[in-house]
C-alpha cells in the first residue's frame, strides 16, 4: 500500500488514494507484468486442509529455487470449493490449484520458473469427462454461480484495503456519503430490491426508513453475524475473505439511518473472522475512514466487535441485542421493534452480514444492475452453503429463482457415490426438508415457504437413500431443545416432547398416535412461541411428516427404518447362501447372539451361522468382520 | 470443573457432519475409547466431546484433536487419529 503520513481528509484525498491503489489487482486480473502470484487460500475451511503449512513451504521453495524476483507470495479469501481445498491460485496466468499438498509447492513454483505447463496433478478434474481444467471459471462448479456478496472473495487479499479499493470498493460509500440524500439512497435501496439475507427477507430499504424515522439523536447499527445455523459457513467466509465489504455496507447504511455507533455482534468460535475484521477497522481508523468527520463531513462513525457465546437464540434480534447490552441472550416481545427501541432503548438497525456485503455493490453499481438480477420478488443472488452427500461442497451464490436442481447437480454435481438424491434441506433448524419430487422449485422467499420450508441463512443440506427422515427430524429437535432459551413454555416444554416422541418412534416405540401429536403439538408450538425460534422448530417435523409420512409409518407400522439408518429398527442377518462358516462373526459378536445352523456351508466341514434377533445388540460388529460382507441390514 | 485428558476429541455434529454419518464415528470412538460423551479415558489421555459446526463443512465429516482437524472421516480414520495422537 502506498504510504499514508496524513489521514485522508476529504472526498480529493481519498481518490488520489485509490488512484495510488488502482493497479493493485493488475495482475490478479490477468495482466502480465513478467511476473507472477501464487496466492494460497487463508480462509478456515482451507486451514483445515492445512494450507498454512503450503504457504509455508511455497516461501521456502521460492526461495530455494531463487525466485523471489519472479514470484509473489499472497493470500487469498474463501474460494467456496472447500471440499477441494487447500486451494492456491497463480497469476496473471490463473491457474486454479486444488488439494495442493506442501509436497506439491516445489513443482508448482518449477514450473513456472520453467514456464512449462500448470502441474496437472493438482489440477481439478471433470468428473463427466476426464479432462483436466486450469482455469476457475471453466470449472463447472464455477459455471453458473454469480457473485456479488463473494465478489471479492477468492480474488483480493482479504487484509489489503489497498486491494479492496482496487476492486471499486468505497465507490458506494462515496456517493452515500456525498452525493445522495438519505431519502435518495433509501429510495435506490427499494429499487434495487434487497431483502435481508439474515433468514426472514424483510426488505433492507424500509427496515433502515423506519429506523432512520425513530425519533433519537442517538442511533446503533448493528451486523448480525451470530451464524448460528450448524451447516451454514458464508457469514464466516465473508468476513474472513474481504470483511471490508462488511465495514463498507455498515457504513453507508449508518449514514442513511443517522446512526454513529457501529456493533459487530460475532461469535467467538471464529476468530479469524474476528481477527480479520478488527485489522479491516483499525486500518480504517488510521486512514480516517472511520472515526470523527469521516473525509470531512458531518458524519462520524465507529464500529464495536462484541463477542457472543454461540448460542443459536442470540442470533435472533432481541436476544443479541440483550445479550450485547450484557444481559442473558433471551428475546423480548416484539413491538417494540428494534428500529424503535433496540440496543440500550435506542433505535437500532440490525442486519445480517451477507445483507451489508450486498449494499457496496448497489451503491456502487447503481440499484438497476442488482434489481436485474432474480426473481420477480427476490431481487439479487444468495449464498447458499451446500453441504451433506453432494459431490461439491462449499459456497455457492446463484442468482435468486436459480432452481435447487441446478444447484444440486449443475454446481453440486450430483450426489455422492452415485446415489439417489432424497431430500434437501433449507434453513437450517427453523427450516424444512424439501423431497425430490420438488427438485424444480426455483430457490426465493417466496417459493421456499410456499413447500413448508424457508431461506434462513442459506444452510443447503443434500441427503440421499441412505438418510432416515425421521433421523433427521429428531437431530434438529435435539438441537432446538439444547439452544431453547427456556423463556416460554411452549418452545421449553413443547420441543422437549416432541424430541421425545421423535425418541421413541426411531427407538421402535412409536404409534399411530404419536404421529397426530407430533402433528399437533408442532402446530400448537408454531402458534404460540415467544420468538422465531420456536416458532419456526417444529417445521424439521412438520415438513418431513408432509413429504416423509411413509417413513414415519413404517417406523411405528412395521417397525422398520427404512433407510437401515436408525439402529435400534436394524435387523442383522446372514445370507446363507453367502456363509462360508468361518464363525468369525460368532467370535466377535459381543453378547454371544451368533451360532452355528446344522446347515452345512460350502466346506461341509463348516456350517452356516445364524443371528438371534433377541440376543442381538445391532452393534455390527458381526457385518464388519464378515469376510465375504455375508452379513447385512 | 474435571480435568481434561491430553488429548481433547471433539466430534462435529453440525448438519453437514451428522448427513455424512457422524455419529456413527462418536459411536465408534465411545466404542474404542470405552467412555461416553464428556468423559474422559481412566488414563486420563483422552476426553471426548461433541461439537456443533467447526465451520468445515466442505470436509465432513470432521474430528478436531487439540485444535488440529482432521476431515473426510470414515471409522477407520477413528485408530488412526488415535494411534498418530498417544
Ligand atoms: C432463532 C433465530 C436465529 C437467528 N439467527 C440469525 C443469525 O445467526 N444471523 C442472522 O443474520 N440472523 C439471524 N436471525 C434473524 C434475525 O433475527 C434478524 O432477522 C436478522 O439479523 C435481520 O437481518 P436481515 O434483515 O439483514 O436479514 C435469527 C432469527 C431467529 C429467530
Amino acid at each position: 500500500m502506498a504510504k499514508i503520513l496524513e489521514k485522508l481528509k476529504t472526498r480529493e484525498d481519498f481518490m488520489a488514494f485509490c488512484r495510488a491503489n488502482s493497479h493493485r489487482l493488475d495482475r490478479r486480473k490477468g495482466k502480465e507484468d513478467g511476473k507472477h502470484t501464487i496466492a494460497v487460500c487463508s480462509s478456515s475451511g482451507c486451514h483445515a486442509s492445512g494450507s498454512e503449512s503450503v504457504y509455508d513451504m511455497f516461501k521456502a521453495e521460492i526461495e530455494k529455487q531463487g525466485a523471489q524476483d519472479l514470484i509473489d507470495l499472497d493470500i487469498n479469501g474463501c474460494f467456496g470449493f472447500c471440499e477441494k481445498g487447500p486451494i492456491c491460485k497463480v497469476y496473471p496466468e490463473d491457474t486454479f490449484y486444488i488439494q495442493v499438498k506442501p509436497e506439491d509447492a516445489a513443482e508448482i513454483v518449477k514450473s513456472i520458473v520453467e514456464k512449462s505447463k500448470p502441474v496437472e496433478k493438482n489440477l481439478y478434474t471433470n468428473p463427466a469427462t476426464g479432462e483436466k481444467i486450469a482455469n476457475q471459471e471453466e470449472i463447472p462448479f464455477y459455471k453458473k454461480q454469480k457473485r456479488i456478496a463473494l465478489r471479492n472473495c477468492g480474488l483480493v487479499n482479504p487484509t489489503s484495503l489497498g486491494d479492496y479499493l482496487a476492486n471499486g470498493g468505497f465507490k458506494g460509500f462515496l456517493r452515500v456519503l456525498f452525493d445522495l440524500t438519505p431519502e435518495e439512497a433509501i429510495e435506490e435501496m427499494k429499487e434495487a430490491g434487497l431483502r435481508g439475507r439474515g433468514g426472514a427477507g424483510f426488505p433492507t430499504y424500509l427496515k433502515w426508513d423506519i429506523c432512520r424515522k425513530s425519533p433519537g439523536e442517538t442511533k446503533y447499527l448493528i451486523c448480525n453475524a451470530d451464524e448460528g445455523d450448524p451447516g451454514a459457513f458464508m457469514d464466516r467466509s465473508i468476513m474472513e475473505g474481504d470483511p471490508y465489504s462488511v465495514v463498507e455496507g455498515m457504513m453507508s447504511a449508518a449514514k442513511i439511518i443517522g446512526a454513529n455507533h457501529g456493533v459487530v455482534y460475532i461469535r467467538a468460535e471464529y476468530p479469524l473472522a474476528v481477527e480479520r475484521l478488527s485489522s479491516a477497522i483499525e486500518e480504517l481508523k488510521k486512514v480516517g475512514l472511520l472515526g470523527k468527520n469521516i473525509l470531512g463531513s458531518p458524519f462520524s462513525f465507529d464500529i464495536e466487535i462484541k463477542y457472543g457465546a454461540g448460542a443459536f437464540v442470540c442470533g435472533e434480534e432481541t436476544a443479541l441485542i440483550k445479550s450485547a447490552e450484557g444481559d442473558r441472550g433471551e428475546p423480548t416481545v416484539k413491538p417494540p421493534f428494534p428500529a424503535q427501541k433496540g440496543l440500550f432503548g435506542k433505535p437500532s438497525n440490525v442486519n445480517n452480514v451477507e445483507t451489508f456485503a450486498n449494499v457496496p455493490y448497489i451503491y456502487g453499481h447503481g440499484p438497476e444492475a442488482f434489481n436485474k438480477i432474480g426473481s420477480e420478488k427476490s431481487k439479487g443472488t444468495k449464498v447458499f452453503a451446500l453441504a451433506g452427500k453432494v459431490n461439491n461442497v462449499g459456497l455457492v451464490e446463484v442468482p435468486m429463482g436459480t432452481s435447487l436442481r441446478e444447484i444440486i447437480y449443475d454446481i453440486g454435481g450430483g450426489i455422492k457415490n452415485g446415489k439417489e438424491f432424497k431430500a434437501v434441506q433449507t434453513g437450517g433448524p427453523s427450516g424444512g426438508c424439501i423431497p425430490s419430487s420438488l427438485i424444480d422449485t426455483p430457490i426465493d422467499y417466496e417459493h421456499l415457504s410456499a413447500i413448508g420450508s424457508m431461506m434462513g441463512s442459506g444452510g443447503m443440506i443434500v441427503m440421499d437413500e441412505d438418510n432416515c427422515m425421521v433421523a433427521i427430524a429428531k437431530f434438529y429437535l435435539t438441537f432446538t431443545v439444547d439452544e431453547s432459551c427456556g423463556k416460554c413454555t411452549p418452545c421449553r416444554v413443547g420441543n422437549k416432547r416432541l424430541l421425545e416422541i421423535l425418541t421413541k418412534i426411531v427407538e421402535g416405540n412409536g404409534t399411530e398416535e404419536d404421529l397426530e401429536d407430533l402433528e399437533n403439538l408442532s402446530l400448537v408450538i408454531e402458534d404460540t412461541a415467544l420468538c422465531g425460534l420456536g416458532q419456526s422448530s417444529p417445521n424439521p417435523v412438520l415438513s418431513t411428516l408432509r413429504y416423509f409420512r411413509d417413513e414415519y409409518e413404517a417406523h411405528v407400522n412395521q417397525k422398520i427404518c427404512p433407510s437401515h439408518e436408525c439402529k435400534a429398527l436394524a435387523k442383522y442377518a446372514i445370507d446363507p447362501a453367502k456363509c462360508i462358516g468361518c464363525t468369525k462373526c460368532a467370535r466377535n459378536c459381543p453378547v454371544n447372539a451368533i451360532h452355528p445352523t446344522d446347515k452345512p456351508a460350502k466346506n461341509p466341514k463348516l456350517f452356516i451361522h445364524k443371528i438371534d434377533e433377541a440376543t442381538c445388540i445391532k452393534c455390527g460388529t458381526c457385518a464388519n468382520n464378515c469376510p465375504v460382507k455375508a452379513i447385512s441390514l | 470443573m474435571k480435568k481434561s485428558g491430553k488429548f481433547v476429541i471433539r466430534v462435529c455434529l453440525g448438519t453437514a457432519c451428522y448427513v455424512r454419518g457422524a455419529e456413527k464415528i462418536l459411536h465408534k470412538f465411545q466404542e474404542t475409547l470405552g467412555i461416553k460423551e464428556g468423559e474422559t479415558t481412566s488414563d486420563g489421555l483422552y476426553t471426548l466431546e461433541t461439537v456443533r459446526c467447526v465451520g468445515a463443512c466442505g470436509l465432513a465429516p470432521v474430528v478436531q484433536v487439540n485444535g488440529k482437524t482432521y476431515g473426510n472421516c470414515t471409522l477407520e480414520s477413528v485408530q488412526q487419529i488415535l494411534e498418530e495422537n498417544k
